[in-house]
């Protein structure tokens, strides 16, 4: 057994102590870092704030260290500079982050370093900024379809000062509106629980809290691994549909407004192309998915599992009354999420020149 | 006991050379906590095709073999030479997964973990799996690591290997980090266990409860000093998530069982205190090595940093390691000759239907055992996560197909009237309805639909004719579910099971011999005999 012990415990490389021991991080202002009660606004655009580092031995004393330590914040993105320079153990000036939300701190590592010495290891960090967490606009709001402010981050979402409904549900996850967002303005996003969500988890129902990992699943924003709070007793009304036109349905970033909310092609069209022998079928059969069109811009609806019965290609050529459905993106491509059988409506036309 | 009684005092990261530990008083202090997890056996790199959440978390096509112990010895290693503090923690189920366990039954699993610098491990349910005795004799002779388990009381004095692993297994551990210290409560899982549960408890534990287990231990270390308490778990995430919530005595949970990676990890807040508690999963298969970095003040987390590591063909090997496996690797190739093709794969073959319902490997699976020589019964029905993994294009070796049916499960069989047909298919969907309309069973001679709308199993077809409530079906299926396991109650209460002792990879194997190339049409493809509705 002393044996084991031996072994067990000099996995563990021997070190020789280097220093500095330890980082200290601390504001030039710390009376404006925010607090809980007045958080500094949360912030897509990069803001600066003033810092100064010192460094100190194993015994707590300053220690005199020239040198390079990187710089990082959690959450959040440091945008500059990467590392900086100490003199006699101290540096003082401005850092520039984005996207801090919550108790937001400033990191100073002793690691990644380019000059020629073994680092310390040793790391510190500031007193907390208080950002406010964003809403669910706000956590959105990008000039890329394709992202949003807080991707791969552990998002903590501004419920409080907000009327959060849940829209829809589906086998894995449930869709969420922010009645306080102007419809189009990203007030709609999915969160995917992984197993049927929680039962207090209805059509209609309030949230107060919203967290989970913000990840860009094939391009739609979704939270997973969600921890919630529903209202207890409180119910909301879900928005209306919102009724596309040719000219959103055309417009990437108009359409990204609308991404995870309740959209619906109104005298939408299947394409008299869309026939077995067609190349979009092939969506058909491993996804579920069928092309409509609005106007001049194609978009698509999804029923395979929803709406099983439903055989689009019956349809080729004709003008339904409506299609509606979750809207979510696949690099580009906008699908609609049909969820109930009365969301596909009845042919009112059928198109010049159908069989 | 003694190494760990030392340990305690000690602990594994010692003061560096100079002797003087730190005042870490007031001070900000770095640690860091490497974390693997579900490893399953999975000491040899390994060919699959990664998933898009895999994509996204860094594991990236093309990039295979994957995997590996000595590939996640080099980077564990080279992360613990880049920190002052650090701790490597397993969160269990190293055990089961791959040939090696089957042959050597966990024995390199062991060495190999203790190799990596491992500090301590939860013990899991898959520990278990060639029974307590083997947990006993494998953490005993080759565990160079602390065991942790505070919520299993190892309490029947009867059985001849409680002893054992009351001595092997602890509660708790502290370790003394150059001043930091850090108490770790192991939680094994429960709800997988099912033999804690049956009425014969054949394993003789006493489930100690969350609510008791986790405050007494954290008391215990921190009246010992401990400046953090970490809980080790294999509970799953929504029980990690749970106890986050409430027992404010937890500052981190490192969690696995779900097989999940979360990066970055999730932040529960503690119903009581406010605080915020870090939860860590870092995946599974040897896929991925997390490490989570802490900036510790006088017992308070300020704040926290993850990086996830993927295991691909760029990671090197650790010598130390490689030499280790290596032996058992010839063991295994001169005892089974692993490498010999038995088939080939035109596609990959998906054990997860591309809609939720039947798969290709659980088709496979199902007919094999319906129409086994012996076997020979009316329908056959097996859990789809019995089957662990795709099978990648291109040849299919014995060491592939144990990769993907690691269970050493066989066939039972049995008469059930329609009506208990009925029930299990609803049973089936009910639990298909919990997580994402995924059907957690394959079959073969049943044609059904999954209506995850209603949870209920409808339109059933037997051979193409309508279930008939008042008749009487000979089914085929594996002997873990016919005891009960994952909640097939309906399967365990039949008086007429019947072990035919047969492997049910080894008719697989046959299966896919005689197929030569899959898929074929009717063979390991998929044609919607499960049919989801959602």
């Amino acid at each position: 057994m002393l044996l084991l012990l031996a072994a067990a415990c000099s996995t563990g490389t021997e070190r020789v102590r280097v220093e500095p021991s330890f980082i200290h991080v601390d504001l030039a202002d710390p009376a404006s870092a925010g607090t809980v009660e007045a958080p500094l606004p949360f912030s897509s655009t990069p803001t600066t704030v003033a810092i100064t580092v010192t460094t100190y031995d194993v015994k707590g004393e300053p220690y005199p260290f020239n040198g390079q330590l990187a710089l990082d914040v959690r959450p959040g993105r440091l945008t500059d500079p990467a590392r900086v320079t100490l003199a006699d153990g101290t540096w003082s000036g401005a850092v520039t982050i984005e996207a801090g939300f919550g108790p937001t701190r400033i990191w100073a590592k002793d690691e990644d370093v380019t000059d020629d010495r073994t680092p310390s290891w040793s790391a510190g960090v500031s007193q907390a900024l208080t950002y406010a967490t964003p809403s669910i606009p706000e956590m959105q709001a990008t000039d890329n379809h394709e992202t949003n402010q807080l991707e791969g981050e552990f998002a903590e979402l501004r419920l409080a000062d907000r009327e959060v409904v849940v829209t829809a549900l589906d086998p894995a996850g449930f869709y969420v509106s922010d009645l306080g967002a102007a419809p189009g303005n990203y007030a709609g996003l999915y969160v995917y629980t992984f197993s049927k969500p929680a039962p207090e988890v209805v059509v209609g129902a309030k949230l107060t809290s919203l967290n989970g990992q913000d990840s860009e699943y094939l391009a739609s924003t979704q939270l997973n691994f969600p921890t919630l709070t529903v209202a207890e007793g409180a119910t909301l009304t879900p928005p209306d549909a919102f009724v596309l036109d040719e000219v959103t349905a055309c417009d990437d970033n108009a359409m990204e407004k609308l991404e995870g909310s309740r959209v619906r092609g109104a005298a939408v069209g299947v394409p008299s192309t869309f026939t077995p022998d067609s190349e979009a079928f092939a969506d058909f059969t491993d996804y579920g998915q069928w092309p409509i069109t609005v106007g001049n811009c194609t978009i698509y609806a999804e029923s395979g599992s929803t709406v099983p019965d439903y055989y689009p290609p019956d349809h080729a050529g004709e003008t339904l009354d409506h299609v509606e459905g979750m809207l979510k993106e696949v690099y580009g491509k906008w699908i609609l999420t049909v969820l109930d059988p009365s969301d596909i409506g009845d042919a009112v036309a059928a198109r010049k020149g159908a069989k | 006991m003694v190494a760990v009684f030392l340990s305690v005092l000690f602990g594994c990261v010692p003061t560096p050379e100079d002797g003087e530990a730190a005042d870490i008083s007031g001070q900000p202090v770095r640690l860091t906590l490497l974390h693997t997890s579900d490893i399953h056996s999975r000491l040899y790199e390994y060919d699959f095709t990664p998933s898009f959440t895999d994509n996204s978390l860094g594991l990236q096509d093309g990039m295979g073999p994957y995997g590996g112990l000595a590939e996640m010895a080099y980077i564990l290693k080279r992360e613990r030479a880049k920190s002052a503090r650090t701790l490597h923690l397993d969160s269990g189920d190293c055990f089961q997964g791959a040939v090696v366990f089957n042959q050597f039954s966990g024995e390199a699993e062991f060495r190999g973990m203790s190799l990596t610098g491992l500090d301590a491990a939860v013990v899991a349910n898959h520990e278990f799996d060639k029974g307590a005795a083997n947990l006993a004799v494998q953490g005993a002779t080759w565990a160079n690591f602390d065991l942790l388990a505070a919520n299993y009381d190892f309490a029947d004095a009867d059985l001849p290997y409680a002893s054992e692993l009351e001595d092997i297994v602890l509660p708790s551990a502290l370790f003394d980090l150059d001043g930091l210290r850090v108490g770790v409560i192991g939680m094994g899982n429960i709800s997988s266990l099912n033999s804690i549960y049956d009425q014969s408890n054949s394993m003789g534990i006493r489930v100690i409860e969350p609510g008791e287990a986790i405050p007494d231990e954290a008391a215990k270390l921190r009246g010992e000093g401990a400046d953090l308490i970490v809980v080790l778990s294999h509970l799953g995430l929504e029980t990690d998530i749970e106890n986050a919530k409430l027992y404010k005595d937890i500052d981190i949970i490192l969690g696995g069982h779900n097989h999940i990676a979360l990066d970055p990890p999730l932040v529960v807040e503690n119903e009581e205190t406010g605080k915020r508690i870090p939860i860590v999963h870092s995946g599974a298969f040897a896929k991925f090595v997390g490490r989570l970095d802490l900036v510790v003040q006088d017992g308070e987390i300020l704040s926290t940093d993850y990086q996830l590591f993927p295991v691909d063909d760029t990671v090197p090997q650790d010598p130390e390691v490689a030499e280790l496996l290596i032996e058992y690797k010839e063991q295994l190739d001169y005892d089974l000759n692993l490498t010999q093709k038995i088939g080939y794969a035109e596609s990959e073959l998906t054990r997860y239907g591309s809609t939720g319902g039947d798969s290709m490997l659980g088709n496979l699976t199902a007919e094999a055992m319906r129409f086994y020589p012996g076997v020979e019964t009316e329908i056959a029905l097996t859990n789809t996560l019995g089957i662990r993994s795709d099978i990648p294009a291109g040849d299919i070796t014995l060491d592939t197909l144990y990769n993907s049916m690691p269970f050493d499960n066989t066939v039972t069989t049995m008469f059930l009237s329609g009506r208990e047909v009925q029930e299990l298919l609803d049973y089936s969907t009910e639990r298909s309805t919990e997580r994402g309309c995924e059907s957690q069973i394959q079959v073969a001679g049943i044609r059904f639909t999954m209506d995850c709308a209603e949870a209920k199993a409808k339109d059933i077809l037997i051979n193409g004719v309508p279930l008939e409530e008042n008749g009487t079906y000979e089914l085929a299926t594996n002997n873990y579910i016919a005891h009960g396991g994952s909640g097939f109650e309906v399967l365990e209460r039949n008086t007429t099971q019947v072990d035919t002792g047969v492997s049910i990879r080894d008719i697989v194997k046959q299966a896919i011999s005689s197929a030569g190339s899959l898929p074929q049409p009717g063979i390991a493809s998929e044609d919607e005999r499960i049919k989801t509705v959602y």
